[in-house]
């Protein structure tokens, strides 16, 4: 067994361990002062290992048995969040060894990292316990490999409370009346990350399968939000069902959580938990934050990483997914508003405009992490869709959803299998390479026999090659659209029309991170002269910004905001002015 | 208007010909005639003649709600003068007060219009015929001008384009 561990607790290896954690079963009696975990685990041996490496429980352990034998947690040599629970011998090669163990307590709940954040919440009125994790071990977690697993979940909580855990709705609710119930939930499809979430909340579902199931502190406008949370859900869901293959499960959860818990959306298979203010203060989250969470389901869920690339694997391909299923449902123009915030984000605010590859090994101890992974990473897939076609992309994602891991290398194989040709290079550029291609455009029109020739100039700096969409926008309302296979430097190409053109459009749609410039000063319909038309093109634009808060849509174009002060104001209207006057 | 033109033409010259005082100095004959008026949303020039002076109009039909408008009214600066000095004042504020309007005379190729400061803040009305333009000229030389529009775009708030039909004018200036 390697240890690597700084590493994989960020993003394990997936690997069977030598002894595999077939089953965790999960006993969870959260109704008393203290929060009672029974485990048993159900270990395949090997014939050889004697040793299984587990992350150290963070509540007192009570009791440890193996086959009915009691003993004791070891501490590891080396890394003091590590236990070893240790077999005289070794279990016999695919048989199973049953692991009791037991801890009780109170859980230790504050990060004690300066945040100020929690992972846990315990209580009479709620418990919530976040997925396993260093220091917060409150079920069993593999300390060097993801050890999936399959098993059941059972809650012994406050009658008052409603439960959710395992996956899917639950199996059994026991209610004798008085006391507490006890709720019995299964886990089929193998993960490694269980919650237990107990709150006095309201709950609303979907209407049509696949049901999503909100659960939500009742009060202001949360009814109505977890209401259009959970419908979005469903539809979303479909989508991603139709588009990467149904998970079978009966019930899919959204579950708000205190505003102190370090995330606004934690996914996992099955269950998404929210931030409170996701469904209050900061709504312009829902619709985004729900897509995405329900997408690691698929990214992170029955799919996951191998090494560093988790980031891009898991985080990109969950943004990604997730607008472009709002595209589906809203319409495109909804798809083009989120991919084009995450690319400004990217582009305008990185801290000190440094960069790092969306695949560099040490991206995820990068203060850029955020920026590269979920805002370029989830944009590059939008430019290789483009680049690959839909369908390619999407058969590609597909296959390795199947596979169960999601590797960058495979994604490469897959696309070329799907498309017929190496993308290597173009997925290279994009994601081992820091940085983007800047593009300078103008373009002249000449009339050409009965219609008309637009000769469209793209200088492009970088060291980037890609597939440039351009679009002719004609008098008559309608549009010629190219696409354009552009090489660092001078590019030319021309584009012929019946129709007289009225502007040229750039990537409209936001395929690429990139930035253009027009070659001539304030012309932003890059027709190659300053008229009231490119007054007109940065007034549909004002009022855009660069936020200061990420996920927040500026709808800004930094083509348009021609005096590069991250707004797009009067002042722009003001140069386009000076630039048609000079 | 071309035949109206000649029709007075004559009618001063057949009265030339009934009188029997000395012929009057020759008289600038200065005349405008607009090309048609374009059903549906358009822009057409019309204009008046006074003394040598030709006050031209740029007339919007039927636009609807918009955000701004661009057109090149293009002549051939070898033909005709523009008199005003700030031709931006030459255009009222029928976007609104808060519109943004450029002009700006390239010799010969005017380049005309404005938006709303911004889609945000909704469209700006034209209904029925709506004067965006009134310019003064002065003709160098007799003859016909011909004074055209090019290169429209009008936009809708949100982006939309209207398509607009356009019709040009002619300045006849002519001796009696």
């Amino acid at each position: 067994m390697t240890r690597l561990l700084p590493v994989l607790l960020l993003c394990p290896v997936v690997a069977h361990a030598a002894l595999d954690v077939e089953r965790q079963d999960i006993h969870a009696d959260i109704s008393g002062s203290e929060l009672v975990i029974d485990l048993q685990l159900t270990v395949r041996g090997d014939g050889e290992s004697v040793d299984l490496a587990l992350l150290k429980p963070s509540l007192p352990v009570t009791l440890l048995e193996v086959d009915g034998e009691v003993t004791s947690l070891q501490d590891d040599p080396d890394f003091d969040v590590v236990s070893h629970v240790v077999w005289d011998t070794a279990p016999a090669a695919d048989a199973t060894t049953l692991v009791r163990l037991v801890m009780r307590g109170q859980p230790s709940c504050a990060r004690n990292d300066g945040s100020g954040f929690v992972n846990c919440v315990f209580g009479p009125d709620e418990t919530i316990l976040a997925p396993p994790s260093v220091r917060f071990a409150w079920a069993y977690l593999g300390a060097f490999e993801v050890d999936l697993f399959t098993g059941t979940t059972v809650v012994v909580a406050p009658r008052e409370l409603e439960v959710a855990a395992g996956q899917g709705a639950p199996t059994s609710v026991v209610d004798t009346g008085v006391g507490p119930r006890i709720w019995s939930f299964t886990v089929d499809i193998p993960t490694e990350v269980p919650v237990i979430y107990a709150r006095g909340v309201q709950v609303v579902r979907s209407g049509e399968a696949p049901v999503v199931a909100g659960y939500y502190v009742p009060g202001g406008a949360r009814e109505q939000l977890m209401t259009h949370a959970v419908g979005l859900g469903a539809q979303v869901m479909d989508i991603y069902g139709a588009t990467y293959g149904t998970i079978p499960l009966d019930e899919f959860r959204l579950m708000t959580v205190p505003e102190n818990f370090p995330f606004g959306g934690l996914g996992v298979l099955g269950n998404v938990l929210l931030g409170d203010y996701v469904i209050g203060d900061l709504d312009y989250l829902l619709e985004q934050g729900v897509s995405h969470e329900l997408a690691h389901a698929w990214f992170g869920g029955v799919a996951s990483c191998t090494s560093y690339e988790k980031g891009f694997m898991q985080e990109a391909t969950a943004e990604y997914s997730a607008w472009r299923a709002l595209g589906e449902l809203q319409g495109n123009a909804v798809r083009v508003a989120g991919v084009r915030m995450n690319t400004v984000w990217y582009m305008f605010r990185r801290p000190n405009n440094a960069d790092i590859a969306v695949l560099d090994s040490q991206v995820e101890q990068s203060p850029l992490y955020v920026h590269v992974t979920y805002h370029k990473g989830s944009s590059v897939l939008r430019t290789l869709e483009e680049m690959a076609g839909k369908e390619a992309l999407t058969q590609a994602l597909r296959a390795l959803i199947t596979r169960g891991e999601l590797t960058a290398g495979q994604l490469v194989a897959e696309i070329n299998n799907a498309t017929g040709r190496s993308i290597l290079e173009e997925f290279s550029q994009w994601l081992l390479r820091t940085g983007h291609p800047t593009l300078t455009v103008s373009s002249n029109t000449r009339v050409a026999g009965s219609g008309y020739t637009v000769a469209v100039s793209v200088d492009s700096e970088g060291d980037f090659s890609y597939r440039l969409p351009l679009v002719v926008d004609l008098e008559d309302g309608t549009s010629v659209v190219d696409v354009a296979d552009v090489e660092e430097g001078s590019n030319a190409f021309n584009i012929s029309t019946g129709s007289r053109p009225v502007a040229v459009r750039v990537d409209p749609e936001w395929t690429l991170v990139r930035r253009v410039y027009p070659d001539v000063l304030g012309d932003v319909t890059l027709d190659g002269r300053v008229d009231a038309e490119d007054l007109m093109e940065v007034a549909l634009f004002a009022g855009g910004y660069v936020p200061d808060e990420r996920r927040v849509d500026g709808s800004y174009d930094p083509l348009v905001d021609l005096n590069e002060d991250e707004r797009i104001d009067d002042d722009d209207l003001l140069e386009v002015l000076a630039a048609a006057e000079r | 208007m071309r035949p109206v033109l000649l029709t007075l033409v004559l009618v001063v010259a057949a009265c030339s010909q009934g009188s029997s005082s000395p012929p009057p100095p020759p008289v600038a004959m200065l005349s405008v005639s607009s090309d048609g008026r374009p059903a549906g949303p358009s822009l057409h020039v019309e204009g008046e003649a006074a003394d040598n002076v030709v006050t031209l109009r740029v007339v919007a039909t039927d636009l609807g709600g918009i955000l701004g408008f661009s057109y090149h009214l293009r002549y051939d600066p070898t033909r005709l003068r523009i008199l005003d000095t700030d031709v931006r004042r030459a255009q009222p504020a029928v976007l609104g007060p808060d519109a943004v309007m450029l002009a700006v005379d390239r010799q010969g190729d005017v380049s005309l219009g404005g938006t709303r400061s911004g889609a945000r803040n909704g469209p700006a009305h034209l209904e029925g015929a709506v004067t965006v333009l009134e310019l003064r000229v002065e003709p160098l030389v007799d003859g016909e001008s011909a004074v055209g529009i090019q290169d429209v775009v009008v936009r809708r708030v949100d982006g939309a384009l209207v398509p607009v039909q356009v019709a040009g004018a002619r300045v006849v200036r002519g001796q009696s």
